[in-house]
């Protein structure tokens, strides 16, 4: 992270200082190759080790790479992309470089968001370094709210859903295919709530300080496409691909052949940045292929400003019915996320596809759930709290504004605590997005 | 003024949680009631400073605690027997610690570990088995090794107070609250589970759980050497301590169900290689020689019950006069 920093902090004010198109290119690629060459080492090395072995092997030559023990930097995925950022933006004219390098590095290295995000822009981070910020008690009120959620989040629903989603993944070959889809539609929910989980407990930290953390998450499951999802997951990640890898191929002014190139190019190397292995890539693709209906699809699109699924109570039936197919698509993409190979991939896919209509196969779920009564638990309190966050999508977290009497919010927050207290302790799980 | 407010609410909230918090615990919560077995402790340490020397100090885990017969020692043998067993989860570290303080000149300590307690890294302890040992006697906190403490600083408190929370709930919606029950003093309780010793009585009489399946081996399928070594090196130092001191230190094997042991003798064989080339403590039997019917079993590997403990006990006795005699 130092090495990172300090090359793209000096980078940065060479780049102010250069006028020469050429030399300024050269600056920059400087800082892509540094930057992109240590995340490739890190995390990439014994991948295309692997991978040149296998392709060699296919066409007949044995080769037998060297593959290195390589420990990942916990957070090495995420400042790279923010340090990344800001050398863009001054190549682009559209940051001034700072000339503190502490405050550069306070930039980098914030802690409530350095290890899983959001990614952070220079112009919307680096200003509120550089002025003076008092303390906002408004604001630390809310950010404690939203840091209670995230834990809550976290701890009592992502944590007791790996429970269910693990032994079922561990041995896909052994499940029947209900439970596959049980697991499956778990850990769609497991990684949204173990990583927006995180995100709120960043941004409520950050608050704390008096400081502004990009929103990440805004209600994705709502969505009534997979373009809509990719507006609300993840958002400062998929911004980012967008401003630094869809728009400089050409965006969606290229021709439609080239629009559906720069989207699965933009998705596919998405894909890869979650992890060294095919099955992200994939991922990736599936995803990509899954918006081109909507890229070239004339109606107007649904951006995050407006309220996921409408502003109804009730959703209507054709939204609900969008939202149904919307999840279910994600949730056959989230398979390949998951599994731990392409075929384990493709052989949980198979069994969900044929044995989901099978009445007998459903035996062995209500077994599984029934010896075990705490995930019987879990799958209510999952339940419970997506009807909470419809009830409260029109707000940045669920506990947001809370037009409350003081008893009734403390009988909330006592409410909260409680549970991830006596449900958040049953396991000992680490953030899923930390190994990115 | 906007963060002495704040402050105030977090203080006036956080207060109001430790008072529910301790209206649950005091109403619903006694470790004793959660983790009788672990109340051993207090009896075990009581009967350790009480016993005049020469002392047999038995330890391991709950194969010692449930199936020594120490009144038995006491009969045949010149020591005053003192049973420290408990639970394995512990790991040998702590198991060590808590009797390396108090060894005296003539004191015989027998290490009656179970096979995975050496082939499990000692810093791995559970730390729940820690939390229970510390909730009944506080004292044995100073037995924790550093790994120990950042099992528990790590999630060990945190997921103990989610453990007790859920017990506690779990109490309230079944039986009413301490308060309002007949009570028994802890020392009533202490004198039916267990003996002056330090044996649980309640094993000697009980009828079996076990079946055949429920006895898994004790053995692993494959020995990992660096961790063995590892483990064996405490050991050495213990023996190290305990000779400086004029106590004397010996390794026996514990039960196991002879099917299994017949399944695995090739394992067992080069666990009881390893530990003769490199153990500097004296072996004074061999795999084999514990190796008892399955019938003998209580419920799991480990632990006998009835006329398996008084075999048990025997054998050892037996390997201990066979020592005493070569020595």
């Amino acid at each position: 992270m130092a090495a990172s920093s300090l090359v793209d902090f000096f980078l940065g004010l060479k780049l102010s200082q250069t006028e020469s198109e050429s030399r300024r290119r050269t600056l920059l690629s400087l800082s892509l190759v540094a930057n992109l060459g240590l995340l490739g080492f890190f995390k990439y090395f014994n991948f295309f080790a692997d991978s040149l072995q296998s392709a060699a092997e296919v066409v007949g030559i044995q080769l037998s790479p060297s593959t290195l023990n390589i420990i990942l930097p916990v957070g090495i995925s995420f400042y790279t992309f923010q340090t990344l950022s800001y050398t863009i933006d001054i190549y682009r004219r559209t940051l001034t470089p700072t000339r503190s390098l502490l405050d550069y590095l306070t930039f980098v290295s914030f802690f409530p968001q350095l290890v899983a995000g959001p990614i952070e822009r220079a112009s919307h981070l680096l200003p509120q370094f550089l002025s003076p910020r008092q303390f906002n008690e408004a604001a630390a009120r809310d950010g404690l709210r939203q840091m209670l959620a995230g834990f809550f989040k976290k701890m009592v629903l992502a944590d007791n859903l790996a429970l269910i989603v693990d032994p079922v993944y561990a041995t896909p070959d052994k499940q029947p295919g209900p439970t596959l889809m049980l697991a499956t539609v778990c850990f769609a929910f497991q990684i949204y709530y173990d990583f927006s989980g995180y995100s709120d407990i960043a941004i409520g930290t950050a608050n704390l300080f008096g400081v502004r953390l990009m929103r990440n998450f805004a209600y994705p499951y709502f969505s009534q496409s997979v373009a809509e999802f990719w507006r609300r997951w993840h958002i400062s990640l998929s911004t980012w691909f967008r401003d630094y890898v869809y728009i400089p191929l050409g965006g969606s002014r290229a021709s439609a052949i080239g629009r559906v190139r720069n989207i699965l190019i933009t998705f596919i190397t998405s894909g890869f940045w979650h992890g060294a292995a095919w099955t992200f890539g994939i991922w990736g693709g599936l995803n990509g292929v899954m918006i081109l209906p909507e890229t070239f699809a004339a109606r107007s699109r649904r951006t995050v400003s407006q309220i996921p699924g409408g502003e109804c109570l009730l959703p209507r039936p054709a939204v609900l019915g969008r939202m149904v197919v919307t999840f279910a698509a994600i949730c056959v993409t989230w398979i390949f996320f998951r599994a731990t190979s392409l075929g384990d991939a493709l052989l949980i896919l198979r069994k969900i596809v044929t044995e989901v209509t099978l009445v007998s196969r459903y035996q062995p779920l209500l077994d599984f759930l029934s010896a075990k009564p705490e995930h019987l638990q879990t799958l209510v309190i999952l339940v419970g709290f997506v009807g909470i966050e419809w009830m409260r999508r029109n707000h940045d977290h669920v506990l947001a504004k809370l037009t409350l009497g003081r008893g009734a919010r403390w009988a909330i927050y006592t409410g909260a605590v409680w549970a991830i207290a006596t449900f958040g302790t049953r396991t000992s799980g680490s953030f899923i997005y930390f190994q990115f | 003024m906007g963060i002495k407010r704040l402050l105030g609410d977090i203080g006036c909230f956080s207060a109001m949680q430790v008072v529910l918090v301790g209206a649950l615990l005091w109403g619903y919560y006694r470790p004793e009631l959660k983790s009788p077995m672990y109340q051993g402790t207090v009896v075990k340490h009581d009967r350790l400073a009480r016993a005049e020397s020469p002392r047999a100090i038995v330890i391991g885990g709950s194969s010692v605690l449930l199936g020594i017969e120490s009144e038995r020692i006491a009969e045949v043998t010149p020591y005053a027997p003192v049973n420290m067993g408990l639970v394995a989860g512990s790991r040998i570290d702590y198991i060590l610690n808590e009797v390396r303080p108090t060894v005296r000149s003539g004191d015989l300590v027998i290490l009656a570990l179970e096979y995975h307690s050496m082939i499990v890294p000692s810093s791995a302890a559970e730390h729940e088995v820690l939390m229970s040992i510390v909730e009944q006697r506080w004292q044995n906190a100073q037995f924790f090794s550093w790994a120990h403490w950042r099992t528990l600083l790590d999630r060990g408190i945190q997921n103990h107070l989610g453990t007790t929370l859920r017990y506690s709930l779990e109490q309230l919606t079944k039986r009413p609250p301490l308060f309002l029950r007949p009570s028994r003093s802890n020392s009533k309780r202490q004198t039916e589970r267990f003996n002056e010793y330090g044996d649980v009585l309640l094993f000697r009489t009980s009828p079996p759980k076990n079946d055949e399946t429920s006895l898994q081996s004790p053995l692993p399928d494959v020995i990992d050497r660096e961790v063995m070594d590892a483990n064996i090196a405490i050991l050495n130092r213990f023996f190290e301590d305990c000779q400086k001191k004029g106590g004397e230190v010996v390794y026996t094997y514990p039960p196991i169900p002879i099917s299994r042991y017949t399944d695995q003798e090739a394992i067992a064989q080069e666990f009881h290689q390893i530990l003769q080339e490199s153990l500097k403590i004296p072996i004074i039997n061999t795999p084999q020689s514990m190796a008892l019917d399955s019938k003998h079993f209580f419920d799991n590997r480990y632990h006998l019950y009835g006329q398996g403990i008084r075999k048990r006990t025997n054998r050892l006795i037996r390997a201990i006069e066979k020592y005493e005699q070569t020595k």
